[in-house]
């Protein structure tokens, strides 16, 4: 880490700087006042002033071969800024290909992904929202010709509606198997639903016998869920992180120069001590993502263990934090014009957006063996 | 707030309770504590002050008194008085139950006399080393032979195992028919092949006497069946909201004995030139405790009427027994804590009684075991 870490911070700081200018939020609340919130210009300049949509990419496929630290950091900015784009859904995706190991899927897809003209998004979970193979519902049934085609409906597809590819999980006579499909082919249709958290849109899709390519081999898709849900979670947790940190700087900024009785509430310890909690909550959370970030980074066999545990501690404590900064800052964190409610929104649907907090306590036993 | 529960014959009571605990068991506590058994000779003297088993009928000693009322008021002022250790709780809240109101007359006039005087010390064996809340597991077994029951087996985690001279027996009559084959048999406690076992070393209550018991061919008259053969089961179930309520009224009365001990230091102790108590968080966190109480004793009150009345129900009594149990840690943790340092020293009351009050959440089932009841009862 220690090695890189100038670098990373050169690249949180521009990441840091471009969002803070081009994306304030008076511009996110702007943006997210539609279902759609995409601004394509926004998405691209992203490439070409920061070149970040290639990071996580390998070379030979176009990217630059970083690693989730790097992506951590650029997640963490989002999440900091709640910068309503499909950076989120798209690194899922692009993980869920190279997890698939499908190398020629890859080649279709990840050089777009890493020019910034290819977004992609997982259609993962279904109507219970887990992201368990067991509980997919969606065929896939072969052609006679040899094609595939789907049937099913798919929720709580993030970013849907912006994406040239949907990538998939759907169930054949061998089981799980992962399939692209483009958004725009017949009998595919996209249904914004009404959610919590207006920076990130999420869909249902409806697969009526929609045309969907192959991507590894049929009934090898239940590890590959595994994994890419995995990525998910790394993700949600390197955002949670960056937005509990905004909302603690913004909670002690508020606590310092508002004044009550002749002294700032941030003098009294309730107040005080409350911060000191959101600070402590915030750099468990940190730890806890760096700690997996790591892990998947070095491919440690705790990996999959660390990154349950991360996204359980981060969404707790980003949720914690969310919460409190609206009681810190008293009858103003409870108006619209005030962020926190924005960070709240944020927290709140992370954390149930790969299943909810119970089923990640499940996980995280089931894969420590227990 | 104001306790709208109790009449003026309460108020005497708890007066006389408190008088009794202030004289012959307070000043004893640390003494019952370093011998790790409380003495013998101050149920004696509960028993002539009026404190021991007035359920049972006059014509045995007692006032023939159903009014968990009473109870509560003895368990309150054992904690507000600072007492530790004794059995009363058990004698008066748990064993009248079965041995007032389901033995024989021949059993009553055997037993009760001294039940009520102090002479007869009772405990109830139903735990064993493999069977805890699943009481349908015990192996501890009575076989018929002739006119007596031959008993085998071993029991654990008895309240007042040491002292007691009758024990309330959990056996199986038929070991094949699970819960349905479990009886209540008395053992008097010099019968030949029952032994007091090892004392438990546990991390509170110190001086209460919890212990094993062992039985090996241990042979009792059938006289001693309490209730019906093969209905022990029940027997034991009928009891069980009373039991459950009266850990929560030991709750909240600890907790306050808890707060009240805190709210003192918090004005005595001076840190950074103030009071404790002064600063917010400790302000807060004493107001905070003070509201939970009241919610607590309003709550256990409301309780404590519905026992009296018959239909406080088996997981309304688990309700109430979860519920306050686990308030009451988070409050003796908290008061704990506001001792600061001092809260580690055994010197002081409240390290004794945060250690004391840990098994609240344990005992007469795991908080989880209430949890299970009562989601069972919803249909889940």
């Amino acid at each position: 880490v220690v090695e890189h870490q100038q670098e990373l911070d050169e690249l949180r700081t521009s990441v840091r700087k471009f969002l803070n200018t081009r994306v304030p939020e008076s511009r996110v609340r702007e943006l997210t006042k539609s279902d759609d919130p995409f601004d394509p210009e926004l998405w691209a300049d992203m490439g070409s002033m920061l070149g970040i949509h290639g990071l996580a990419i390998p070379e030979r496929f176009g990217g630059d071969g970083f690693g989730l630290l790097v992506a951590a950091v650029v997640f963490e900015e989002l999440g900091r800024a709640l910068t309503p784009v499909p950076y989120y859904s798209t690194f899922v995706g692009a993980q869920t290909l190279l997890a698939a190991g499908d190398a020629d899927a890859c080649a279709q897809y990840l050089p777009g992904v890493a020019a910034g003209t290819v977004r992609l998004s997982v259609a993962a979970a279904e109507k219970d929202g887990s992201w368990d193979a067991a509980v997919i519902k969606t065929r896939a049934d072969q052609q006679p010709e040899g094609t595939w085609q789907l049937n099913g409906t798919k929720f709580f597809v993030p970013d849907a509606a912006v994406a040239e590819a949907l990538i998939v999980f759907a169930r054949t006579t061998a089981g799980p198997t992962l399939f692209a499909v483009d958004p725009a082919a017949d009998g595919v249709q996209i249904t914004p639903m009404q959610v919590l958290d207006a920076t990130r849109p999420l869909a249902v899709v409806t697969l009526d016998s929609a045309p969907a390519q192959l991507i590894g081999r049929p009934g090898a898709a239940g590890s590959i869920l595994a994994r890419s849900l995995d990525f998910a979670a790394l993700a949600l947790a390197a955002e949670g992180v960056g937005a509990a940190q905004r909302c603690l700087e913004l909670s002690v900024e508020y606590a310092t120069t508002r004044q009550q009785f002749g002294r700032p509430v941030g003098s009294f310890q309730a107040v005080k001590h409350l911060c000191a909690e959101m600070l402590a909550q915030v750099e468990l959370a940190r730890a806890a993502t760096e700690n997996a970030v790591l892990c998947a980074d070095a491919g440690s066999p705790g990996s999959a263990i660390a990154t349950a545990a991360a996204h359980i501690t981060t969404s707790a404590a980003a949720v914690f934090v969310a919460t409190e900064t609206i009681q810190v800052h008293g009858g103003i964190g409870f108006t619209w014009e005030h962020p926190a409610h924005l960070y709240f929104r944020r927290a709140t649907a992370s954390q149930m957006l790969v299943g909810g907090p119970s089923l990640s306590h499940e996980r995280l036993l089931e894969r420590m063996g227990i | 707030v104001k306790r709208e529960i109790f009449d003026s014959e309460h108020d005497d009571f708890r007066a006389t309770a408190r008088a009794f605990y202030d004289k012959e068991c307070a000043p004893h506590t640390e003494e019952w504590e370093r011998n790790g058994i409380t003495d013998r000779s101050v149920w004696l003297k509960a028993g002539e002050t009026g404190l021991l088993g007035w359920e049972a009928p006059e014509e045995f000693g007692g006032q023939g008194i159903t009014d968990f009322r009473f109870n509560a008021i003895m368990t309150e002022e054992y904690h507000a008085s600072g007492t530790a250790g004794v059995g009363f709780g058990l004698q008066n809240d748990i064993m009248a139950s079965y041995l007032v109101h389901m033995t024989t007359e021949e059993q009553k006039k055997r037993w009760l006399p001294g039940f009520v005087s102090g002479e007869i010390i009772t405990a109830v064996a139903m735990s064993e080393p493999g069977a805890g809340s699943d009481l349908a597991g015990i192996k501890t077994t009575a076989v018929r032979d002739g006119d007596d029951y031959i008993i085998n087996g071993s029991k654990t985690f008895i309240s007042s195992g040491i002292l007691a001279d009758l024990v309330v027996t959990a056996v199986k009559t038929d070991p094949a028919a699970g819960h349905k084959g479990v009886s209540l048999i008395a053992v008097e406690a010099d019968t030949p092949g029952f032994t007091k076992g090892r004392k438990l070393d546990k991390i509170g209550q110190k001086s209460a006497d919890t212990a094993e018991l062992s039985f090996v061919d241990v042979r009792v008259p059938a006289t001693n069946l309490i209730g019906e053969e093969n209905r022990g089961f029940y027997h034991l179930m009928r009891n069980l909201p009373a039991e459950r309520l009266g850990i929560a009224i030991g709750a909240v009365a600890q907790a306050r004995r808890a707060l009240d001990l805190t709210t003192a230091y918090a004005q005595d102790r001076k840190a950074f030139g103030q009071a404790i108590g002064t600063f917010q968080v400790n302000r807060h966190a004493i107001a905070d405790m003070t509201v939970l109480l009241n919610v607590m004793q309003v709550y256990v009150d409301r309780c404590i009427i519905a026992v009296n009345a018959g239909d406080l129900t088996a997981e309304e009594a688990s309700g109430a027994k979860l519920f306050a149990t686990e308030q009451q840690w988070q409050i003796m943790d908290r008061c704990l804590q506001l001792h600061g340092g001092y809260g580690y020293i055994n010197e002081y009351e409240i390290a004794r009684i945060w250690r004391d009050a840990r098994v609240q959440r344990l005992y007469g089932g795991t908080s989880e075991i209430m949890r299970d009841l009562i989601g069972r009862k919803l249909g889940f």
